[in-house]
């Protein structure tokens, strides 16, 4: 077969291909309308053309042809337009749809078929990889549908040509579609679901590069000159990095100038995350300079634990996608000074680094394991590239990065929304805590530094709860007496002046938001000299098992502590009970992930809400699922309980209603037939009339549990004139139906005779046909 | 040797086997897995939850191909009707009733029926059903190039549902049947029998005038000039007129032909052997023989012997045909033994029609035999080569006389309608 005839299979090709098309527009960033647009477009490219070549299948129209030639120009001129851009990837994409668009024009052949199947298929593969919304599963859904009914259709199709006959009956004449969609759509869905579900997620190997991806080419003139010039100077063995110091490198209003700063709402408020409606009174500031930039205050070199405000986007949206192996804590700066209020980073020398085709290398070498994280921004970020610890390798679509005193990377400008760049650290693990990275011991001094006026009572504490413990052990003993004894709240409490916030927190109020309990833990290991250093970043531990990525939401701004450690160097701690701190990587099921996936969320919508109706709809799901599980496990504990009580009689019981079910499973026919032949041969005294007509009734449902229904709409002389000419012995079903006629329809009444022989003839009848199968021909 | 390329050569840039031993994996199962395969390792590599849903679906996919198939037959019985006769070369129309016992629809069915007599592709011809939700009638009509007694069936019904990846097959039980497919005749208009009427007849008496002879055919009216021996007076008296008596004429004769089935006579293949046109040319001559009131009887020695005695009338065809229909050249017996079984059969009386089959493995036939007095014969000579060679007749077939005998000179390929009637 070559030809291309059935009309299902233009539907079915069209559905496919607006699919791809719709798949391929990165709908991840929310450009709706463009999109939108955009879609339209694309299906009615894809709509006209497959209509003119279903229109002109038969006979092929030279016009069409010369519109196909110039369609396939018109591709390959917009082609090497988004080629000059050099985005080669989405280049070929639209070359290859707009190719797939002329050969509609002329889709009349099998093969060609097949090439749309391939385009689609390729044009899905990038649009799964670059997505990162989990509604492109939906997207798979439909497109994985389209193309099984196309070749259903094809299949159809084929067979319908190799086909010597045709069937005579009322849809004679029309085309019809050779499959049960519903049936179809539901097995492979369903099917699917249990596959996906139960398939274990094994760690990514990550062979080949990722690449960093963005419309925006971060650069700067001036940045690369100094950058230039510390490199001449690094040669020459001058260190222009405390000249940089002096000039400041980035005044603040440099830094508002580029969109750098995080803003300052300057009034205060005592929440850490404001609701959306709390959004409002920053806008002069967005107006002014960070726009719908996302900000957090723990991003600049100094801020007030008691202010730490994230602004510029709801609490709950997602601000960032990190493709990893493992959840992360990505850094954005290191604090190691603090007042009692305000942390500061001490270490602000920053020089500039040119980057070697978009790579940057943070120490030589080349370690075994490093843990490779793929960040995509969602909305506008901050300038700093956000790494887990211990960097090692960078891929950013740029020329030139910062690097300040804890090799902490800066941007030339904010992060854009849709950047993708990829970082390579090297993690080491202690205890179940990640880390890594050792340090010069002279340089530590400033990790030890305490606040002028320390509450006495601070040191006390540590000293209670760390006594007699190795320095580790203490370590870990405080992380645990902040994440046990202590609540996360993101209101803050601590508005009245004169007060420590420290010491409020720990002694009086004992709940507070991430900064408090950082704070706390930093100031309460160094007061047992254990260096101590505050970091503020993003908690990327979320994973989306649809998506597989980890959502990194505005809530996930985040402050935790690194101590260090002699043996181990620094390792990360986690002492605000509501965050998790990320753990080795570990082989999962999707169904496990997706449970710790909606836990999370859960939990997020707890803080967030603060008591109020969550409308998420997962959480909907998530609740239903949980009263499932809670009356499973009841009846499950019940069970258990009954079990220990008597054990012997629930395992009779247990066989035996599963010896009756399996019983009535297979010998249902027989135990309806049997029931059948009682109602005739128990049946109290009752009207002859009424006798007779049930043993046609009986008989009826007897034959049809063998396989031989009465059709709808069929008469009963029309049905035993069909069992008469299928077997030859049915005489006395005849004679029954008589009877059975004349006792419904007739005027007489029927005699006892009439019943009695009804009744023979029943008898007869079931000995015949009870319990014989002619359902299965074979 | 070099091989000069030239611009009217296309260019191939694979070895055709190569190309096609590869075109034999490309199935849509294996490119399926083929899919399934490279998603699974993107998704892994990558770590692309998407990708390992696709690839989820396309598993699924595959589950599903293998698994419907099965479901598919399920509660599928059919019937099927056909006509219990039929003339070689015409069409056979076959009915076909599917039935589904299920309440879901039954989609994408094959049925397969096995026609031996049909050639080509018509042997198991395909019925492609669509959708099947409780019944559907199938018609085809298949042309039987093959005469004999054919069983056809067991019906098969196949799945392939949904995407022809797996196939399953159920042979139905019940559902094998016969067809008895007459040897085609054709017209032919005059022959030799009335030639020599000056001869012998059967019968008691000579007929003497139109009418008169020994067999009461019918009454009709007494019309002027009628024998009044032949006045029916019982009949006359009851309706009171002359009613006078019809009597068959007997200037019939009695035509036996003798089959050659001889096994080692049989040259030829298939429909172009000798015995095949053998039975063509019998049963066209009984044909014609019939229709003239002649008495046609039936000689041959095959495994079983082949005797069906004289009888008359048009419906005796239908008996010659059935026989005609599975007459192998099967036998031992020689051909010339048989000629004498059937003379002796037939006595002077009648003529022998006879298949003169003159190849070079066989001896000559008896002239002795043929030249036999008081035996008139109608003599079909093969030219056997053209037969054996497969090439057309170098000499053209037609009739001719020898030594007073009525010869039709037949080759392969000859038109048979215009042998007989030149």
């Amino acid at each position: 077969m070559t030809r291309v005839r059935s009309i299902h299979i233009y539907l079915y090709l069209f559905m496919l291909l607006t699919t791809a098309a719709v798949a391929a527009l990165d709908w991840t960033h929310g450009l709706f309308a463009k999109n939108f647009l955009l879609s339209l477009l694309w299906g009615t490219g894809f709509g006209c053309s497959l209509f003119c070549g279903y229109s002109y299948a038969a006979k092929p129209s030279p016009l069409l042809k010369q519109w196909s030639d110039a369609t396939a120009i018109i591709g390959l001129t917009v082609f090497l337009f988004i080629l000059l851009s050099g985005d080669l990837i989405r280049s070929l994409i639209t070359f290859g749809l707009l190719i797939q668009i002329a050969q509609n024009l002329v889709l009349n052949r099998v093969r060609q078929v097949y090439f749309a199947l391939a385009i689609a298929f390729v044009v899905m593969l990038f649009g799964a990889s670059i997505s990162t919304s989990g509604w492109f599963l939906l997207l798979i859904v439909i497109f994985t549908q389209a193309a099984t009914f196309m070749l259903v259709a094809l299949q159809g199709e084929r067979l319908k040509q190799l086909s010597h006959a045709q069937a005579v009956d009322s849809t004679e004449g029309r085309s019809q579609y050779p499959a049960s969609v519903t049936l179809l759509t539901t097995a492979i869905i369903t099917i699917a679901a249990g596959l996906y579900l139960v398939l274990p997620r094994i760690p990514a190997a990550n062979i080949g590069a990722m690449y960093s991806r963005s419309d925006h080419y971060y650069s700067d003139k001036k940045w690369e000159k100094d950058a230039e010039r510390y490199e001449d100077d690094e040669i020459s063995g001058e260190n222009v990095a405390e000249d940089e110091q002096e000039q400041g490198i980035l005044d603040d209003g440099d830094a508002e100038d580029n969109g750098l700063g995080n803003g300052d709402s300057g009034d205060g408020s005592s929440e850490k995350y404001g609701a959306l409606e709390d959004n409002k009174e920053g806008e002069s500031e967005r107006e002014s300079g960070s726009g719908e930039q996302f900000s957090y205050k723990g991003f600049n070199d100094t801020f007030d634990i008691k202010t730490p405000r994230c602004e510029g986007r709801p609490a709950n949206e997602i601000i960032m996608h990190v493709q990893s192996d493992q959840p992360v804590y990505l850094r954005a700066k290191i604090f190691d000074s603090f007042d009692g209020r305000s942390w500061q980073n001490t270490r602000e020398k920053s020089v500039k680094r040119l980057l070697d085709q978009r790579m940057y290398e943070f120490f030589p070498g080349n370690p075994e394991k490093t843990v490779r994280q793929h960040i995509t921004a969602a909305v506008k970020l901050p300038n700093s590239i956000v790494m887990a610890a211990r960097p090692f390798q960078l891929d950013f679509p740029g020329s030139v990065i910062a690097i300040d005193g804890h090799s902490m990377p800066e941007a030339p400008q904010s992060i854009r929304r849709g950047t993708s760049y990829t970082a390579k650290s090297v993690i080491e693990w202690a205890e179940d805590h990640p880390g890594g990275g050792k340090e010069d011991i002279n340089g530590l001094s400033d990790y030890l530094r305490l606040p002028e006026k320390l509450d006495p009572r601070i040191p006390e504490l540590a000293l209670d709860i760390a006594n007699n413990k190795t320095k580790i052990e203490a370590a870990f003993a405080l992380e645990s007496h902040l994440r046990n004894e202590y609540e996360y709240s993101l209101t803050s409490i601590f508005t009245s002046q004169g007060v420590t916030p420290l010491a409020s927190f720990l002694f009086e109020e004992r709940s507070g938001h991430c900064e408090y309990f950082a704070s706390a833990l930093a100031i309460l290991l160094r007061t047992q000299g254990i260096p101590a250093r505050l970091v503020t970043g993003y908690s990327a531990t979320n994973l989306n098992p649809l998506t597989g990525y980890y959502e990194v939401r505005a809530l996930d701004a985040h402050a935790w502590v690194e101590a260090y450690f002699e043996n181990t160097g620094w390792v990360t701690m986690e002492p605000t009970p509501f965050y998790i701190l990320p753990k080795p990587a570990k082989v999962r099921t999707t169904a496990q992930a997706i449970a710790e996936y909606l836990d999370n969320l859960e939990r997020a919508e707890k803080i967030l809400s603060s008591g109020n109706v969550s409308h998420n709809p997962w959480l909907i799901i998530k609740a239903l699922g949980k009263t499932i599980r809670l009356v499973l496990y009841k009846a499950i504990i019940w069970l258990l309980l009954a079990w220990n009580q008597s054990k012997f009689l629930i395992a009779i019981i247990v066989v035996l209603a599963g010896s009756l079910l399996a019983g009535w499973y297979i010998f249902r026919n027989q135990i309806y037939d049997a029931i059948s032949y009682l109602r005739i041969h128990c049946r109290p005294t009752g009207s002859h009339h009424g006798r007779v007509i049930q043993c046609y009734l009986e008989i009826e449902k007897v034959m049809g549990r063998s396989g031989l229904q009465r059709e709808s709409g069929q008469t009963v002389e029309e049905y035993v004139e069909e069992i008469m000419a299928r077997f030859s012995n049915a005489h006395p079903m005849r004679r029954l139906s008589e009877l059975f006629a004349r006792a419904r329809y007739g005027q007489e009444r029927m005699s006892p005779e009439f019943s009695s022989e009804a009744k023979t003839l029943f008898t007869t009848i079931f000995k015949q046909w009870a319990g014989k199968s002619w359902r299965k021909p074979f | 040797m070099t091989q000069q390329l030239s611009f009217d050569q296309p260019i191939r840039f694979f070895n055709p086997a190569f190309m096609a031993r590869i075109r034999k994996h490309i199935k849509l199962r294996n490119i399926l897995l083929l899919f399934s395969f490279i998603l699974f390792l993107i998704a892994w590599n990558r770590g692309i939850a998407l990708l390992y849903g696709m690839f989820t679906l396309v598993v699924s996919i595959l589950i599903v191909g293998y698994i419907f198939p099965y479901l598919s037959l399920k509660g599928v019985s059919v019937s099927r009707k056909h006509p219990l006769q039929v003339t070689e070369g015409e069409p056979l129309m076959i009915t076909c009733h599917l039935r589904n016992a299920r309440q879901t629809k039954r989609c994408m069915l094959e049925l397969i029926d096995s026609i031996p007599c049909a050639n080509g592709d018509m042997k198991a011809p395909l019925c492609f059903i669509p959708r099947l939700k409780t019944e559907k009638v199938i018609k085809f009509e298949v042309v039987c190039d093959w005469r004999g007694v054919h069983t056809l069936g067991p019906l098969r019904l196949r799945s392939s549902y949904p995407l022809g990846i797996h196939r399953v097959e159920s042979m139905l039980p019940g559902t094998m049947s016969q067809v008895v497919v007459y040897p085609s005749v054709f017209p032919i208009d005059r022959m030799g029998f009335e030639d020599s009427s000056h001869a012998d007849v059967s019968g008691v008496e000579a007929a003497t005038f139109h009418g008169n002879s020994g067999e009461v055919m019918g009454l009709r009216e007494y019309r002027s000039g009628d024998c009044m021996r032949h006045i029916h007076w019982p009949v006359s008296a009851r309706q009171n007129e002359l009613i006078i008596k019809e009597y068959e004429t007997i200037n019939n004769t009695d035509i036996c032909i003798v089959l050659d089935l001889n096994r080692t006579d049989n040259v030829g293949q298939g429909k172009h052997s000798t015995l095949e046109y053998s039975v063509k040319i019998a049963a066209s001559i009984a044909q014609y023989g019939l229709t003239r009131g002649h008495r046609v009887s039936l000689v041959g020695h095959g495994v079983e012997p082949v005797y069906l005695p004289p009888g008359t009338g048009l419906h005796y065809l239908t008996n010659i045909l059935e026989i005609l229909a599975y007459v192998q050249a099967d036998g031992n017996i020689p051909y010339e033994q048989t000629m004498r079984d059937a003379a002796a059969r037939t006595g002077a009386s009648g003529i022998l029609v006879v298949f003169e089959n003159l190849h070079p493995g066989r001896k000559k036939m008896d002239h002795r035999l043929l030249n036999m007095p008081g035996t008139r014969r109608i003599i079909v000579e093969f030219d056997s080569q053209s037969f054996i060679t497969g090439e057309k007749a170098a000499t053209p077939g037609g009739r001719y006389e020898r030594n007073g005998i009525t010869v039709y000179r037949v080759g392969r390929d000859d038109d048979l309608v215009e042998v007989f009637n030149q």
